[in-house]
Parts: C-alpha cells; structure tokens; sequence
C-alpha cells in the first residue's frame, strides 16, 4: 500500500472513529456526574483520533515531499486536525468533555467535506506556493483556526446556556470566560498569520497588502475579532452580544474557507481545490 | 433588531448641550467612547465585504470592464458608488478615518494617565480586607513586614507601604502593551497611506524575444501614488530570452503548472532567471513574474496581396487551460478590418461548449477567428482596450479555424496566414517605499499584542496587625482589574516566596 493511501485510510478511520465518538459524547452530556467512564473512553479515542489525523497528515508530507498544506483537502485535514488538538491540549488541564460533541461535529463536517468534496491525490506544488513562507503561513492559519473553532462553539454553548438551556453544563460566566481565554491564545496568532501572509505577498506579487478578496477576508475576520475583544469590556456589549460578534468573526472565517476559495477568484486560487 | 436602551445607558450619553463648545466636547466624547469603537470596527468589517466580492480596479481594471458590459444596468450606479474601487473609495476612507480619530482619541487620554501612574504610589491598603478574593489568615513565627516588603520588591511589584499594611501592585506592562499596540495600528495606516502615495506599480507584457524598457510609455498598466515623481523611476532594461513553462501531464491534478522560469538578460549584460516568489532589484524597484500566455503569429494579406498586418498578439488567457482571446485591429485599410479570435493551445471540441481548450499546453494548438468589416470606432478620440472588438458598426464576412502554417483564404480574396505560436511573460513591476514602515509597524503591534493580551493588572494586600504577645498574624488578599485572572495564584506564589506555604498541584479541572 502506498503512503498515499495509507494516509486516505487513516483519514477514513479517524472519521468512523469521529461518528463513534459522537454517541459517547452525547451520553457524556446527558450525564450529571462529571468524570464518568463513558467520558474517559471518550476523551482516549479522541486522542486516538488526534493521532491518525496527526500521521495522516505525516504521510501525506511524505508522499509529496513538502508541507502537507498545498491544496483545500490538505487544509481541511489539517484544520480538522488543529480543532481536535486544540480541544486535547486544553483538556490536560481541564475537563471538557462535555465540549466533545460540540468539536466532534465540525470536525466530522470537514472531514467528510474533505474527502468527498475537496479530495486531490497528492502531488507537488504550483510554482506560486514554492516558498518557505508556506509552513509559516499556512500552520499559524491552521493553528488559530483550530481555536477560534473551540471559540464558536463555546459562544453558541453560551447563548443555549443563557437561555436556560443544557443545565448540567458549567455557568454561562465561565462558559464566557472560557471562551475569552481560547480568543486570547487564537488573536495574536492569527494576527501573525496574517502579517507573515502580507510578508509573503509582498515577496511574491510585490506588494504586501493589495485587497485580493482572501485578504479581504482575513482583515474581516481580524477585525471582527478585534471587536470581540474589545466588547467583552464596553458596558450593553458583554455577554450576549460579544457572542454574536465571535460567532460572526467564526462565520467570516468559514466564507473565507469555503466560498472564496471555491467560488471567487483570486491570486489565493490554486490548482487542486 | 431593536435596540434597547437601559435606564442605565440613557443617562451615559445624555443629549448634546445646545453651545457651541458643548456640542464640540460631546461629539469628541461619544466618536471617542468605546460604543462608537466599536461600531466603526464592525462598520469597516462590513465595508470591506463588496470589494471581495466585486472586481476592483486596482487588481485588474479588464475585469471591472467585462463585469461592467455583462452588467450595464447597474454598472454606471455601481461606479458611481465607488464598488469598483471600494478601497480607495470616499466612504470607506470616511469609516477607517472615524477610526484612527476615535483610537487617537482613545490612546492619548490613557498615555496621559499611564504616565502619571509611574509617579504615583499605589494606592493605600483598605483598612479590612477580608471581602476581597483569596483572603487569608497566617500565622506566623518569624517574619516582618520589611522582609515580605523585600520579597514583594524583589519579584517585580510596586509596593506602598502604609504602617502595618502594604499594597503591592504589578502588571503595568499590559497598559503600555495595549498602548504600543494601538499606537502601531496608527503607525501601520500612516505607513500604508504613506506607502500608496510614494509607490508606483506596473504591468508590462513581455513576448519572447522581446524586451521592456522603464519608461512610462512601455507599460500594459501602470498606477503611481499622488506624490510619486515619474523623474525618478529608475533606468533599466530587460530583454526576455526565453520562458520555460511545465504541466503536470498525470492523471492526477493535470494541467496545474509546475515549473516557470522566465530567462531575461538585464541592461544588456547580467543573465538573470526569475521565478515566481522570486523577484529582482532594480534600485528598490523589484520586478516579478506574475503571469504567462500565449501570442500567436499572424500575417495578413488585403485583396491586392499587399502585406497589412504581421504580428505576433497577446491573447489573453480565460480559464486554467488556457483558452485565449485576442483581437486584431487594422485601422488603416478602408473599410476597416477587425479580427476576433480564440486560441486553444489542446483544441477539443466539446459537444456542450463547442471548441474549447483540454491542456494548457501546446498540444494541439489551434485558432478560431472572426473577421469583421466596417468601422472599428478607433477615430473617435476615445482610448479602446487592445483586446475588445467593438464590432456595432461592422459586419461579419466570415468564421475559419486555424492549424500552425494554415492560411485562410477569405471569399473576399484576402489571405490570413497563422505563422506559429509565442510565448509571453507578464510581469509586475513594484516599488513600495513603505513596506519597512508598515513592517516595522505591524511587529510593534504583535509585540504590543502579547504584552496587552498576556499580562494582568492585579494588586495585593498584606496587613500585620501589631501583636503584643504570642504568634504574629499577616492577612492577605488581592484584586485582578480583569475578572478572567485568579489572584489566588498570585498569592500563593508570594506565599511561597515567602516560605510560607508549599504549593501542591491542586485538581481544580473544572473552566
């Protein structure tokens, strides 16, 4: 069997695996008791699912001799690969299980975008993506939105939770709070994404900043987020609303993924969608 | 959505007083109030939407053309708005203008009063403090308040000492943090403005064998800030000997490209290869390969055999396989001659479509011309596009496609000649002077980021109470000014500093 699909395989499993998942996870919400088996079980497979991205993605630079981020399907992987990391680390020190379906599901949506959408064997790169900028780049892209994913669905948790709704889930303050913290670790890498993004441009097209619409978006999403971390200290902003603007700033992210690299054209328009 | 407006809020922003002077203060108040910050980020988020989604002059003014003629309804509305130009448009500068003044606004008043904080003492201790968070009570054998004093000092608080009790307050890096921060963010779009006014950028087609010289005629396009003086373009020359372009021919992802390599010999003399993401120098103007095509060789005979036309033209390419479109314009026959034409480097015919290209590649390349009659509309005093036929006062004589080395031998008794196939490069021709500045700016605010996000403001308080016999007693407790950090962790460190208490891993894993 080749690297190649060794490395499809992997991705395959880690989806089953992810559909599994998401029953002990659900059974882990409508427990009371924190720290149950079913949660243990849940948290490891996780992990194991972490891994068979993790070396899928190995696999996969291996075949192509390059950083696995040349196209949308290694994006995709990679990203879904950066939400569920994002989600372990912060489950050492604290317990998030009952986060799990909520991390679960998108991860399962990008991944079976992924491989039935966005699938490309794997190949070398397009002479415009040559260039060491691309692991910088691309992997502080990933990482942040690996967290702003925690973010969005901690916000949405926040707004069910304001509601009235999901009782046996921590207060909608620490909810917040929780949520404020994934921002603050997501921001600034995503502010340098962006800077090493125009750092790059300028290398390539001769100018750092020229409102090709991906960049468009990336200042969007910048700047929504910005918003965000400035509502949570204004007066008639905290709480609710800041919600909406990280749920906004999530949305920002998901066009910019999506619809601009698939429907609008650009310089950030590769070969292999 | 409706707003509600509190009790609360209705007080805060009180109607404006009706002199002068008043109205002046609370319209700087409420453009600089955070509300209003906040509003305006959003509203730039919002205003920058269109230009991702419409063609915009300053990336390719042929786009904003074509999507004009497919659009005449709304194309001349759209103009007028600015949507083709959203960027440099009145509105979005009136939006990020509001901006800057409401964050200049924002940051002076607080430079202000971080800098008086440098020459204040912290506060004094309250008089009780077992309300505040992480309250204790120690006992104590061996210490004095001038020994906790020393530690405090030693790990960085700033101390206020006031008879039996102190306050020790840390964290002033988060202030000047969140002040560098936003003071690079003004920096960084003076840069740009500064940059947009003194840059010049160009577009040059370049077809093998041919050379570019920069002048400000030579260029396809060409865009210089306000206060750019054309004088001091720098002198230079290229001339392109060849341009090696590779497609992946498998299976999988075929046509992407894999290899360009543009050969160009500079000023007559340096060899030089460029690259993608690999640019060259010329005196700070830096000059990169962006794009490539193809231009096929015509030659054109009139009725009387008499040579009209011979030359290669770009054609512009259309889709990743490189459909082409290109236009032959011959003003000087009467009447007037026009050609439209597409070129397919692999020619397929596709029952849907009709011909259309399969590999970008010179597989099977041929040409499908359109030759046309009458009035090209060129005398008219009005700049035309070299690459768009306008074909309302003409007439068609007739369709033919073209192999390499075929002629075409019209009823009219003229001779259309398809000699072979060029290459072209394109190339943008860039100087940004404000790049550093925007660079320098931008790290500023990283490293402004990291200090204003990662550090907290937070203070703690030790009272001793004088004790005449037995054990001595310290009390202790503290304040974060956010409410996300937990001054517990701060107090059992000074705690531990002071040998007090031994930190255990604690199990706390709940948010």
């Amino acid at each position: 069997m080749s690297t190649n699909s060794l490395s499809n395989l992997l991705v395959y499993f880690a989806i089953f695996l992810s559909a599994f998942n998401l029953i002990l996870f659900s059974i882990t919400l409508s427990q009371s008791k924190k720290q149950s088996r079913v949660s243990n079980i849940a948290m490891a497979l996780t992990w194991l699912i972490g891994t068979f991205l993790a070396v899928a993605l190995i696999l996969r630079a291996v075949a192509a001799q390059r950083a696995p981020m040349g196209n949308m399907y290694e994006f995709a992987v990679a990203s879904a690969t950066a939400i569920i990391f994002a989600f372990l680390f912060i489950s050492i020190k604290k317990d998030i299980s009952w986060l799990g379906i909520f991390i679960i599901v998108p991860v399962i949506i990008l991944l079976g975008l992924a491989v039935i959408v966005l699938y490309t064997e794997s190949g070398p790169l397009v002479p415009a993506l040559k260039s060491s900028w691309l692991l910088i780049h691309v992997s502080s892209a990933i990482i942040s939105y690996g967290a702003f994913s925690i973010n969005f669905a901690l916000s949405i948790l926040y707004l069910l939770r304001v509601k009235g709704k999901l009782k046996s889930l921590p207060s909608p303050d620490r909810i917040d709070e929780f949520s404020y913290k994934v921002v603050l670790f997501a921001f600034p890498i995503w502010t340098f994404a962006v800077i090493s993004g125009a750092i790059w441009a300028e290398s390539a097209w001769g100018r750092y900043w020229g409102w090709d619409p991906k960049e468009t978006w990336a200042f969007i999403t910048w700047i929504i987020y910005a918003a965000y971390l400035h509502s949570r200290v204004t007066v008639g902003w905290k709480g609710t609303k800041a919600a909406w603007v990280s749920i906004f700033g999530y949305a920002a992210i998901v066009f910019n993924f999506f619809v601009i690299n698939i429907w609008v054209t650009g310089l950030h328009s590769y070969a292999g969608v | 959505m409706k707003k509600q407006i509190s009790a609360k809020q209705r007080t805060e922003t009180p109607l404006p007083p009706l002199d002068f002077a008043g109205f002046l203060r609370w319209t700087w108040r409420q453009l600089t109030s955070m509300n209003t910050a906040l509003l305006l980020l959003l509203l730039v988020a919002l205003a920058a939407i269109p230009g991702s989604l419409l063609p915009q002059r300053t990336a390719s003014i042929l786009k904003v053309n074509n999507w004009k003629n497919e659009n005449p309804s709304l194309a001349q509305i759209f103009d007028n708005l600015s949507l083709f130009d959203v960027y440099g448009s009145f509105w979005f500068s009136a939006i990020y203008i509001l901006l800057m003044i409401s964050l200049i606004g924002c940051v002076v008043p607080r430079l202000k009063i971080y800098w008086q904080s440098f020459n204040e003492q912290p506060q004094s201790p309250p008089i009780k403090i077992e309300r505040f968070e992480g309250y204790r009570k120690i006992q104590l054998t061996n210490t004095s308040l001038n020994k906790i004093e020393a530690e405090l000092k030693n790990s960085g608080w700033r101390i206020n000492r006031e008879g039996n009790g102190l306050t020790a307050e840390k964290g002033y890096a988060r202030e000047a943090g969140n002040l560098v921060f936003h003071a690079s963010m003004i920096f960084l779009t003076i840069a740009l403005a500064l940059g947009a006014l003194f840059s010049y950028r160009g577009t040059v087609i370049v077809k093998e064998g041919n050379g570019f010289a920069n002048t400000l005629t030579q260029y396809d396009d060409f865009r210089a800030g306000k206060l750019f003086n054309i004088e001091s373009m720098p002198n230079f020359f290229f001339t392109l000997n060849d341009f090696v372009v590779e497609f992946e021919r498998s299976i999988n992802q075929t046509g992407s490209p894999r290899k360009f390599e543009a050969d160009i010999t500079l000023n007559g003399k340096d060899d030089l290869m460029v690259l993608v993401n690999k640019p060259f120098n010329v005196a700070g103007t830096k000059i990169y390969l962006t794009g490539h095509g193809y231009a096929p060789r015509i030659e054109i005979l009139n009725q009387k055999q008499e040579i009209v036309y011979s030359d290669s033209i770009t054609f512009l390419p259309q889709d990743g396989n490189f459909t082409s479109t290109g236009v032959i314009k011959i003003p000087d026959e009467k009447p007037q001659l026009g050609i439209k034409a597409s070129f397919l480097p692999t020619a397929n015919i596709d029952p849907m479509n009709g011909p259309i290209s399969t590999f970008p590649a010179l597989d099977n390349p041929q040409l499908f011309m359109t030759l046309w009659q009458g009035d090209l509309g060129v005398n008219e005093g009005i700049a035309q596009s070299i690459y768009r036929l306008d074909t309302t006062k003409m007439t068609e004589l007739g369709i033919e496609e073209l192999k390499p080395g075929e002629t075409w031998k019209t009823e009219q008794g003229m001779e259309i000649k398809f000699l072979g196939v060029e290459q072209f490069a394109s190339f943008q021709v860039a100087y940004e002077p404000g790049r550093y500045l925007a660079l320098i700016g931008a790290s500023l605010a990283m490293l402004g980021m990291f200090f204003g996000l990662g550090i907290q403001r937070r203070k703690i308080w030790v009272l001793m109470p004088k004790v005449q016999n037995g054990p001595s007693v310290i009390e202790i407790a503290g304040l974060a000014k956010s409410d996300s950090h937990d001054i517990n962790k701060d107090i059992d460190k000074v705690l531990q500093q002071l040998g007090i208490i031994k930190i255990e891993k604690k199990g706390n894993r709940s948010i």
